[in-house]
């Protein structure tokens, strides 16, 4: 898998984003180092499916 | 498509700060309570489901904890008092839970009469996952003598207790977790726990039945009953049983917090706040963040670094 810049900040914004939605879901628990690892490889896996998604629809159009 | 989703990272990258300012304001004002803070950053969480259904169906275990309702098809019986052993009682008839609070159960049968509802903590055995959830529990719950509403307002949550270590004063609010691990190693009374637990296994309901099976050794379960049950064998339903074999601790607080709500529902045995997606959710994320711990520490076992020496801020040659 080829990690351009572009997709490196996507996956940052998207944990960042990640991070904050959690939070609010849960304001009592606190983000440690092995649960933002956890959030980092779910923004990880959520761009991957994206950028395969996105791919997918190129090809097609 | 790659503008639109680049536009909108920056979006939200950009209001993160205001957010995350009044997510600290309201985390200041409301502390510990959930729907304070939902209130407080103008969202709510909503059930879309129909009654009666569950997202998950039937529990079958594998991280989901267990809340155990009342079959279907028994008729719950007409309660004749709050503390006869009769069965589960109605959830029309009594008046709604105001709160909880925790009293020291000494002997089966032992229960003061007059609660609205009645709960045991079964621990099968000590360790870190009781300590935890005991100190849970007393930090969020007062004691029972220190509650001045009606009792029929109440929902007493029992800790089996050992009858020879006298009486057990109550646990200050910001209790340390030796003097939890203290009073279970030597006063919290697991025999009486494990009785409990045969109590519910005697014949048990269609829901507990698949639970019943298994050795019991997981925990810690809740169980809410209507009336006093600790002298009480088989146990009918309704009742509520939550068993936290499959939770994190570190996600004790959310599910206490939601157990405590639960009770408070006119039917306190249909378990649909425990059965809440939210819950289930943090409990796959810390399992994952538990199984990630692991893999951080042998990475950190197998770098090491270490730093020149500095002699007088000269570069090593």
């Amino acid at each position: 898998m080829k990690l351009s810049l572009p997709r490196v900040i996507a996956v940052f914004l998207l944990a960042i984003a990640l991070g904050v939605a959690f939070t609010f879901a849960y304001p009592s628990v606190d983000i440690d180092a092995t649960l933002a690892t956890v959030i980092v490889l779910v923004a990880l896996a959520v761009e991957s499916l994206g950028a395969f998604i996105c791919r997918r629809v190129a090809n097609r159009g | 498509m790659r503008r639109f989703l680049f536009t909108l990272a920056l979006l939200l990258f950009a209001s993160t700060p205001a957010v995350a300012d009044r997510a600290s304001e309201c985390r200041r004002q409301c502390g510990d309570d959930t729907a304070c803070y939902r209130r407080c950053m103008g969202y709510s969480y909503h059930h879309y489901r129909r009654p009666g259904s569950s997202y998950w169906g039937p529990s079958t275990g594998a991280g989901e904890p267990r809340a155990y309702r009342r079959g279907p098809s028994v008729q719950a019986p007409s309660p004749a008092g709050p503390s006869e052993p009769v069965g589960g009682g109605g959830p029309a008839e009594k008046p709604s839970i105001l709160g909880t609070a925790y009293d020291f159960l000494y002997e089966p049968g032992a229960e003061t009469a007059g609660y609205g509802l009645y709960s045991y903590v079964i621990l099968p055995r000590p360790g870190e996952r009781a300590i935890a959830f005991v100190r849970e529990l007393v930090g969020r719950f007062p004691a029972a003598s220190n509650v001045t509403e009606s009792k029929q307002r109440i929902n007493i949550l029992y800790l089996p207790t050992k009858t020879g270590a006298g009486r057990q004063a109550a646990f200050p609010a910001d209790v340390d977790a030796a003097a939890i691990k203290a009073f279970l190693d030597k006063n919290y009374d697991f025999a009486m726990a494990q009785g409990l637990l045969y109590h519910l296994c005697d014949r048990p309901a269609p829901a507990v039945a698949q639970l019943c099976a298994n050795d019991l050794s997981g925990g810690p379960y809740l169980l809410t009953y209507a009336t006093k049950v600790s002298d009480l064998s088989p146990l009918p339903p309704p009742f509520l049983f939550v068993d936290l074999t499959n939770v994190r601790p570190r996600a004790f607080p959310l599910f206490v917090a939601e157990y405590a709500a639960q009770v408070k529902r006119p039917d306190f045995s249909d378990g649909e706040r425990l059965s809440d997606f939210r819950l289930q959710l943090l409990n796959v994320m810390l399992t994952a963040a538990d199984w990630v711990q692991p893999v951080s520490a042998a990475v950190a076992d197998i770098a090491h670094f270490a730093e020149a020496k500095k002699n007088g801020g000269e570069a090593p040659k």
